[in-house]
């Protein structure tokens, strides 16, 4: 397995840079190794809350450490994740609206995917592998930022949120709060699925990924012209152009932006490169 | 649809409050608050919805000017009630940014609390309120002075806010007018609109009647103990739609004929209900 990965961002019109409150995590560099697993995220912190964005890169980067693969690894992380971020807090001298802010909590939504290493391939008795390499991938979502599925053009998959219509201003977050967090659990969404040479995995916080849903649901296809973004050797200036262009013309919601394009591709150290070169010489 | 426009610094919205500090609000409430004085209660609710307004719009890095606030007190007079700092940052214009609010309160008193240390568990730690008005009650009730002064504060902030969520007026006072009826004020100032919906007028009424119980948003004047709540009830604008979910939230029963009314009960909800962001389900 291979993977090429674009991070994507534009802060909300109005906002100043440092004032990004999304966050994600991956590897740093662009190409991962072919035996390797990888792990991704994105998060948002709620805008209504204080030091969100930092909660949010807190737990981004844990995902993306491998420490939260299940729900109960979610579970005992966020609980020590959040007694760091109160320890840290009650170190500061605060104004008064500050310490107040501060007292309600962080909340923070969490998206993670998880991509395996290739299956070992098929071997037919003669002639080339059965099919393109392929392996498992898993992901674990709480709130509203969604992780899009693209095979050659077309949308496989969205979670946690299948359609746009079910976008609200009120989603489960993760809070930094313990009793908040009470009913959070029974809202983490997992899945599991294979992946094949080719695939694309987009994940997006809620603004984006709610135009996304729904120009994908309006017949106009948005995973094309992402792509191309993504791939452009000005990836950053051309998806702020971008950026600006659907919310000025195309409905999309001013609010921080993030976007995590993830492309599995056909490796040389893939088993099957290497036996159709052999059987090509 | 109406009251969808984004607030935020690029597009702020306007909180003008009007608060009675005539003579008459150092009579005690009514029912159950009979040990407080009106003034208190006044003093009481500007200081607490001005706290929630400043964290409502407080980051990490300072507190970001959503709004922007005036507060107009009528009595002896009628004029800004911003205390020094504050009006100087009016500049005149009895508006000033809900920043210059936070960083200037009269004083900020310290209490101790128990915090959550993040494990489900309790720390006592010392924590500071803010307050920004002590009671004032002396002269007259001046209000049709009052709404005739907010009608030329949001006019001119229309003027140059004409896309702004719509500026917001609450009204607290125990509704005993000596300038007038104030029927006519109360209608001008709800016809002012901006692109995004009319004024919001809210009135608040802090009842000294024994038989005054609380009541937030009432659909009907058919509870109300005398013609002061009756005009206040009937001046005050329609509870907007966006209001409904959350006032259903904390407990409140809303109809389509519900007032922004509200006698001798709590105002924290009202600043909730507006909408700076998104919420999270579990924030309280």
């Amino acid at each position: 397995m291979r993977c090429t990965v674009a991070a994507l961002h534009q802060v909300k019109h109005g906002n100043r840079d440092d004032e990004y409150e999304d966050a994600f995590a991956f590897a740093s560099s662009a190409v991962q190794a072919a035996d390797r697993e990888m792990h991704v995220a994105v998060a948002d912190g709620a805008t209504e809350a204080s030091f969100a964005g930092a909660w949010a890169a807190m737990l981004a980067h844990a995902y993306h450490r491998g420490e939260i693969q299940s729900v109960a690894e979610l579970h005992a992380r966020v609980e020590s994740l959040a007694q760091c971020w109160w320890s840290e807090l009650r170190q500061r001298e605060l104004p008064w609206y500050a310490e107040a802010k501060a007292r309600q909590g962080a909340f923070s939504t969490l998206l993670g995917l998880s991509l395996f290493p290739a299956h070992p391939l098929a071997r037919p008795d003669s002639g080339p592998p059965a099919g393109p390499p392929s392996g498992a991938w898993r992901a674990l979502a709480i709130g509203d930022s969604c992780l899009f599925q693209v095979r050659s053009g077309d949308l496989m998959l969205s979670l946690p949120i299948v359609e746009a219509r079910q976008f609200d201003h009120a989603p489960r977050l993760l809070s930094t709060h313990a009793a908040a967090n009470a009913d959070v659990w029974d809202g983490v969404v997992t899945h599991a699925g294979e992946w094949i040479a080719g695939d694309v995995f987009i994940l997006a916080t809620d603004a984006l990924a709610h135009w996304l849903l729904d120009q994908h649901e309006r017949g106009h296809s948005p995973w094309p012209e992402l792509l191309r973004i993504a791939n452009d050797a000005q990836a950053d200036n051309a998806f702020r152009a971008w950026v600006a262009e659907c919310r000025a013309n195309w409905g999309l919601r001013n609010d921080d932006v993030t976007c995590v394009v993830v492309t599995v591709t056909a490796s040389a150290d893939d088993p099957a490169d290497v036996e159709h070169c052999d059987a090509g010489c | 649809m109406s009251y969808t426009a984004e607030i935020s610094r690029v597009n702020p919205a306007c909180l003008l409050f009007l608060i009675d500090q005539s003579l008459s609000m150092a009579d005690p409430f009514g029912g159950s608050g009979a040990h407080k004085r009106k003034s208190e209660g006044v003093a009481d609710a500007i200081n607490r919805l001005l706290q929630e307004l400043v964290i409502k719009c407080a980051k990490s890095e300072g507190v970001r000017d959503y709004y922007h606030v005036g507060v107009i007190g009528y009595g002896g007079r009628v004029d800004s009630a911003l205390h020094g700092a504050l009006n100087g940052a009016a500049n005149g214009r009895d508006l000033v940014s809900i920043s210059h609010v936070a960083d200037h309160p009269l004083r900020v008193e310290e209490r101790i609390r128990r915090m959550d240390d993040g494990a489900g568990g309790l720390v006592e730690q010392t924590v500071k309120f803010p307050v920004w008005f002590d009671p004032v009650a002396n002269g007259s009730t001046p209000m049709c002075q009052a709404l005739e002064r907010a009608h030329r504060v949001v006019s001119a902030w229309l003027a140059d806010h004409p896309d702004s969520f719509p500026p917001i007026v609450i009204n607290i006072t125990d509704g005993e007018s000596t300038d007038g009826d104030p029927e006519a004020g109360m209608a001008a100032l709800k016809a002012l609109r901006s692109s995004d919906g009319d004024v919001l007028l809210f009135n608040i009424h802090l009842s000294s009647r024994p038989n005054a119980v609380p009541l937030i948003f009432p659909d009907s004047a058919r509870d109300l103990p005398d013609h002061h709540a009756v005009t206040l009830f009937n001046g005050a604008s329609p509870l907007p739609e966006f209001m409904h979910p959350l006032a259903r939230e904390y407990g409140i029963p809303v109809t389509a004929q519900s007032r922004a009314f509200v006698m001798n009960a709590d105002l924290v909800a009202l600043i909730q209900a507006l909408d700076i962001g998104t919420r999270p389900a579990n924030l309280r």
